[in-house]
């Protein structure tokens, strides 16, 4: 469906601040090549996004619509591009329905899919074989950079792995060689633990336990005495929980007595976002979590999102969600530039996505063979200051999500980064 | 503490561990307790399976977050969210429930779904889908020492508070003479009626009650755990959980059950963490299988 109140909006910025703002957006975005401008017969862009409205990721969906509209507004497609939203509920099944019924109902061009990890791969499953272009803004998956992967599926964000793997040596070198692992029990909280706990015992780490609940779990007290009862005491509690998930586990955390008794917690998968951060209070100040980007960082891109969002949407803080949608908007409007608007285009436009490289807030981003993006990856510490919750990031380096025969997730067909 | 090595690997049983446990089950009990006596009194008298019941106790939870974050005062939240969470219980009595009695349970059933997702989406629409939880005072932040096991001291006066509220609405039900119309409502509404009894009045008198008690449990489980807009379908399992346990209409009956569904949730996440939940669903068969009408039906 059409948000009429998005464009109501859009239509308060004045002229000199469009002008401004495309400016500067393709300086930030290293817009290479011949600058494609906007013609009055430009051709419609229907833009699709089965996104999670309802269901534990509910706060995130929102907020990457909000950002992945911010961008083309910014853009020289703002009159001719429409967006089609539906719910992906945060079930794999709906989300199939609801982006078959975008692509088969609404003709859209090209898709942006939902945060969980068991959608993107349901979604993908359905996409691929109908050549039907989906762009992944979260829906952490490594085996869709891997076995599953496709020409036409494309992981913008990261994958459980690239974001779970660099913690391991950082988290042996600063908080010790003993860890806890938990998580939410599906695909994206096993396989995070997982890929964690391999990396981390091939450096010489060690697991001293581990559990999994349900995800949607409410109630976390009688997991919470696993950890206080482990054999060893873990020097942190390493894991992924999401959303509503993540706020329960956090408090509970605190609640019962572990984050006084020195037990330390660190998420990952950008858990530890800003628009969770005050449902959490201050029981989540000194805990850790792994992200791609990291709110209020300084660097020219950023500066353009924050002033473009603060704008646009001054009710809602500058968030992680938000920044990534925005991010995913960019990498659309150059892949866009480069079929000269033509959305029908799919086979340009996943040629285009193949080998993208861009700037945004969260830094250089370049498509990897595999269709998985490099990125760069921050270990971050949630302080407060001034009263106002903010990260300390340690940058991580750059990182892909390689594939072939030492991974499980398998070799992807179109090539495994070196 | 000392340990013992428990029949199943990996797991092992101390004293403090099942103290914590049994504090945990205690506690998720009550609070199912307040959810489901109201949803079980209601399904017992009135014959009205009430599918909003969940939804009243996640509105009384939003309800509650607000306020505590406009003033401040968790008393004041605690005090004002089941007052209009009570309103509204009646209101939708009179307005809606009333002009289907006397017609098929079914109808009810359908109108009571429609309320839910009534409420569902207009707390997406008033507070978003975002996560939250009602903040809590200093003076309740923090834990006490019993016994080896650290338990948070908030946990405990819910707990207390829940005990009383269970204990004056016992006392209600088993002393009163309303307690007694309400009893004998479940058995013979005509008979009550013609004792000059207004029992439409009373009907309306048990949603508001109900509706009331939902939300007193909506604030407590919004201030322990995290408020979202699906969490209503979590209440409405339990309810029904809960009446297939301890039997349709019964006090006793929605005590004990509530109390083996928290016992269940508690040790079952202890001994299969992946399976939590499906520790309520075995109890439940169980007792579907040994006593096909509850444990304690009143009728």
């Amino acid at each position: 469906m059409e948000n009429d109140a998005f464009r109501k909006k859009d239509n308060r910025l004045t002229r000199r601040d469009f002008i401004r703002a495309v400016g500067v957006g393709a300086l930030a975005t290293g817009v290479s090549g011949p600058f494609f401008t906007a013609k009055a017969d430009q051709p419609e862009i229907r833009l699709g996004h089965v996104t999670n409205l309802s269901g534990v990721f509910a706060e995130g969906g929102a907020l990457l619509d909000k950002g992945l509209r911010l961008a083309f507004s910014m853009s020289h497609y703002r009159d001719s591009v429409k967006f089609f939203v539906e719910d992906s509920q945060t079930k794999a099944d709906v989300a199939v329905q609801k982006a078959l019924k975008l692509y088969e109902k609404d003709n859209v061009h090209l898709l942006v899919g939902p945060i969980g990890g068991h959608e993107s791969a349901a979604l993908s499953a359905v996409l691929a074989p109908k050549k039907k272009l989906l762009v992944e803004i979260f829906g952490a998956n490594s085996y869709l950079v891997g076995k599953d992967c496709s020409p036409y599926t494309f992981m913008l964000g990261h994958t459980t792995y690239n974001l779970s793997v660099p913690m391991a040596p950082w988290f042996l070198k600063t908080l010790g060689n003993k860890v806890f692992l938990v998580g939410a029990d599906y695909t994206t909280g096993r396989d995070a633990a997982r890929f964690f706990k391999e990396a981390f015992e091939k450096i010489g780490g060690k697991v001293v336990g581990e559990f999994y609940s349900p995800l949607g779990t409410s109630e976390y007290a009688p997991y919470l005495s696993q950890i206080r009862n482990a054999k060893e005491k873990p020097n942190g509690v390493f894991g992924f929980y999401g959303g509503s998930d993540c706020v329960a586990f956090v408090r509970q955390f605190e609640e019962f007595g572990l984050k006084k008794e020195g037990f330390v917690y660190i998420d990952t998968m950008i858990a530890l976002n800003m628009t969770l951060l005050p449902a959490m209070g201050d029981a989540v100040v000194g805990f850790y979590d792994c992200a791609t980007t990291v709110p209020y960082i300084d660097n020219p891109a950023d500066k353009v999102f924050m002033a473009a969002w603060q704008k646009a949407y001054p009710n809602n803080i500058i968030d992680e969600f938000g920044m990534l949608g925005y991010d995913a908007g960019l990498c659309l409007i150059k892949a866009l530039d480069a079929v000269r608007g033509d959305a029908s285009n799919t086979n340009g436009l996943a040629s285009a996505l193949h080998t993208i490289e861009y700037e945004s807030p969260r830094g250089k981003v370049k498509m990897g063979v595999n269709n998985g993006t490099v990125v760069p990856v921050y270990a971050r510490k949630v302080v407060k200051r001034d009263g106002k919750f903010r990260h300390d990031a340690t940058f991580l380096g750059y990182h892909g999500t390689p594939c072939g025969a030492p991974y499980e997730w398998g070799a992807c067909k179109l090539g495994c980064p070196a | 503490m000392g340990r013992l090595q428990a029949g199943l690997p990996g797991v092992t049983v101390s004293f403090a561990g099942v103290l914590a446990n049994i504090l945990y089950g205690l506690t998720i009990g009550s609070a199912y307790t307040l959810i489901a006596v109201g949803f079980s009194i209601i399904f017992g008298m009135v014959g009205v399976l009430n599918f909003a019941h969940g939804g009243l106790v996640m509105l009384g939870a939003y309800l509650g977050f607000s306020i505590m974050a406009l003033t401040g005062n968790f008393w004041l939240s605690l005090a004002l969210a089941p007052v209009g969470i009570a309103a509204l219980g009646g209101i939708v009595e009179r307005l809606l429930i009333r002009r289907l009695y006397g017609r098929d349970i079914e109808l009810t059933l359908f109108l009571t779904f429609g309320l839910s997702m009534v409420f569902s989406n207009a707390v997406l629409l008033i507070w978003g889908g975002s996560s939250c939880s009602i903040q809590l005072p200093s003076y309740f932040k923090g834990f006490i020492d019993l016994f080896g096991v650290y338990y948070p001291k908030f946990r405990l006066f819910v707990l207390f508070f829940i005990c009383l509220i269970v204990a004056v609405l016992w006392l209600f039900f088993a002393r009163s003479r309303w307690g007694s119309v309400i009893r004998a409502g479940m058995f013979d509404i005509e008979t009550v009626q013609a004792f000059g009894i207004d029992i439409y009045g009373v009907f309306t008198i048990l949603f508001v009650v109900c509706s009331g008690l939902a939300a007193v449990a909506g604030v407590f489980v919004g201030a322990m755990r995290s408020l979202s807009p699906v969490m209503d379908l979590d209440f409405m399992t339990v309810a029904l959980s809960v009446v297939v346990i301890g039997g349709m209409g019964s006090f006793k009956g929605a005590l004990i059950g509530s109390l083996m569904l928290g016992f269940a949730e508690a040790f079952g996440a202890q001994v299969t963490p992946g399976l939590a939940k499906f520790s309520t669903w075995v109890v439940m068969v169980a007792v579907i299988l040994i006593r096909p009408k509850g444990l304690f039906p009143e009728r």
